[in-house]
C-alpha cells in the first residue's frame, strides 16, 4: 500500500495547503480508481473523490497514526463509494446503467487508440464487477486491483480475517459462475 | 485431500500464495496433480486474477482538485472568525504567558518601589497642608484677637 510521511500529514492537519496538495497527488489516483471500480460511474467517482478529500482535510486533526494513513483513506473511500453506489442504485431502481460509460467513450472525439483500449478494459471489468454484491466487489477491488493482503483488507473493511477469506471465496465463486455463463472472462 | 477441501484452499490461500504450512501446501499440490477439475479451477482463477492485475490506474480530472480547494477554502474563510479566535486562544496564551508574567512582575516591582519612596513625602505633605489649611481657615474669619480679619489692601477689603 502507498503511504506518506507523518510530517506531511501533520503539516496538512495544521492547514498547510501545499502539504495537503502532496497528499492529494499521492492518493488521488487510488481514491478515484477505487471509487470508479465500485460505482462504475465517472461522475460518481469524481464526487466520491471530492468528498473523500474534503472529509480527510476536516478529519486530519483526529488521525492518531494508529493505523497506516492509506488504510484510513481506503476505509473512507470504500464507505463513500459504496454509499454512493447504493444511492444511485436506489434512484435507478436497483439497476446501474453501465452502457452510459460505453456511450460516452464512443462519443469521445479524438480519443486515442490506447485510451479506447483502457476504457474498454475498464468497462469490461466494471461490467463483471457490477454483477457482484457491494460486499464482494469491495473484496475483489481491494485484493485484485489494489493488491491489499488479507490483514490490510480486514482493517479497511473492519471485519475479521476469516470473514475476508469467506467473502473473497464467495466473490471468486460468483465471478467464476458469471464468466462460465457469459462464455469467458479470460483477461477480462 | 478431497476436492471439497482442496477447493476451499485453492479459492483463497493457495491462489493468493498465503499457505505457509509446507505439509498443507504439499497436500494441495499432490491433489492438483491428480485432479483435472481442481486444475481447471486453479487455471480459471489465475486467469481472472491476471485480468484484474492489468487494470489501468485512473486519474481524476483537474477540476476535482479545484472543487476540493474551493470547498476547503470557502468554509475556512466564512467560518474563520469564530474558528480562528477559538483556536488562537490556547496558542496565544501559551505563547504570551511568560512575557505577560514578566511584564506584570516588572510593573508590580516598579509600582512598589515608587510607592515606598513616595510614602514619607506624602505623609509630611498631607500633614503640612492640613496644618496650613487649618491656620488659613482659622485666620480667614478671625485675626487672632477675636475681631474680624484685617485685610491690608483695598481690593481684598472690597471683595472679601
Amino acid at each position: 500500500m502507498l503511504d506518506i510521511s507523518r510530517e506531511i500529514i501533520k503539516k496538512a492537519a495544521s492547514g498547510d495547503m501545499g502539504a495537503f496538495g502532496e497528499i492529494y497527488r499521492t492518493f488521488s489516483s487510488t481514491v478515484y480508481t477505487v471509487a470508479f471500480n465500485i460505482t462504475h460511474n465517472r461522475q460518481d467517482a469524481e464526487e466520491v473523490t471530492q468528498d473523500v478529500f474534503v472529509k480527510i482535510f476536516k478529519k486530519l486533526d483526529n488521525f492518531k497514526f494508529e493505523s497506516a494513513f492509506s488504510t484510513w483513506l481506503y476505509r473512507i473511500t470504500m464507505n463513500a463509494a459504496i454509499n454512493t453506489y447504493h444511492s444511485r442504485a436506489r434512484r435507478n431502481k436497483g439497476t446501474v446503467n453501465i452502457e452510459n460509460v460505453d456511450e460516452r467513450i464512443m462519443q469521445k472525439a479524438g480519443a486515442s487508440e490506447d485510451s479506447q483500449v483502457i476504457e474498454t478494459a475498464l468497462t469490461e471489468a466494471g461490467e463483471i464487477l457490477n454483477h457482484l454484491s457491494s460486499e464482494h466487489r469491495s473484496c475483489i477491488v481491494l485484493r485484485e486491483i489494489e493488491g491489499l493482503d488479507y490483514k490490510e483488507m480486514a482493517e479497511v473493511l473492519n471485519i475479521p480475517l476469516n470473514t475476508v477469506r469467506t467473502r473473497l471465496k464467495r466473490a471468486r465463486e460468483a465471478l467464476r459462475a458469471y464468466c462460465a455463463e457469459r462464455g469467458a472472462c479470460h483477461g477480462l | 485431500m478431497d476436492c471439497k477441501k482442496a477447493e476451499e484452499v485453492i479459492f483463497t490461500d493457495y491462489i493468493d500464495g498465503r499457505i505457509l504450512d509446507e505439509v498443507l501446501l504439499n497436500e494441495v499440490e499432490v491433489h492438483l496433480a491428480s485432479c483435472s477439475h481442481c486444475r481447471d479451477l486453479e487455471r480459471e482463477l489465475k486467469s481472472l486474477r491476471a485480468g484484474f492485475k492489468g487494470m489501468p490506474r485512473m486519474e481524476p480530472p483537474r477540476e476535482v482538485w479545484n472543487r476540493i480547494r474551493s470547498k476547503i477554502e470557502k468554509p475556512q474563510a466564512h467560518m474563520a472568525f469564530p474558528g480562528i479566535i477559538l483556536r488562537s486562544i490556547p496558542r496565544l496564551s501559551f505563547r504570551i504567558r511568560p512575557a505577560f508574567v514578566a511584564a506584570a512582575a516588572t510593573v508590580a516591582i516598579l509600582a512598589l518601589l515608587l510607592l515606598s519612596r513616595m510614602a514619607p513625602y506624602s505623609d509630611n505633605l498631607s500633614t503640612a497642608l492640613t496644618q496650613e489649611d487649618l491656620v488659613s481657615m482659622v485666620n480667614l474669619g478671625d485675626n487672632g484677637n477675636g475681631s474680624a480679619y484685617n485685610f491690608n489692601t483695598p481690593e481684598e477689603n472690597y471683595f472679601l
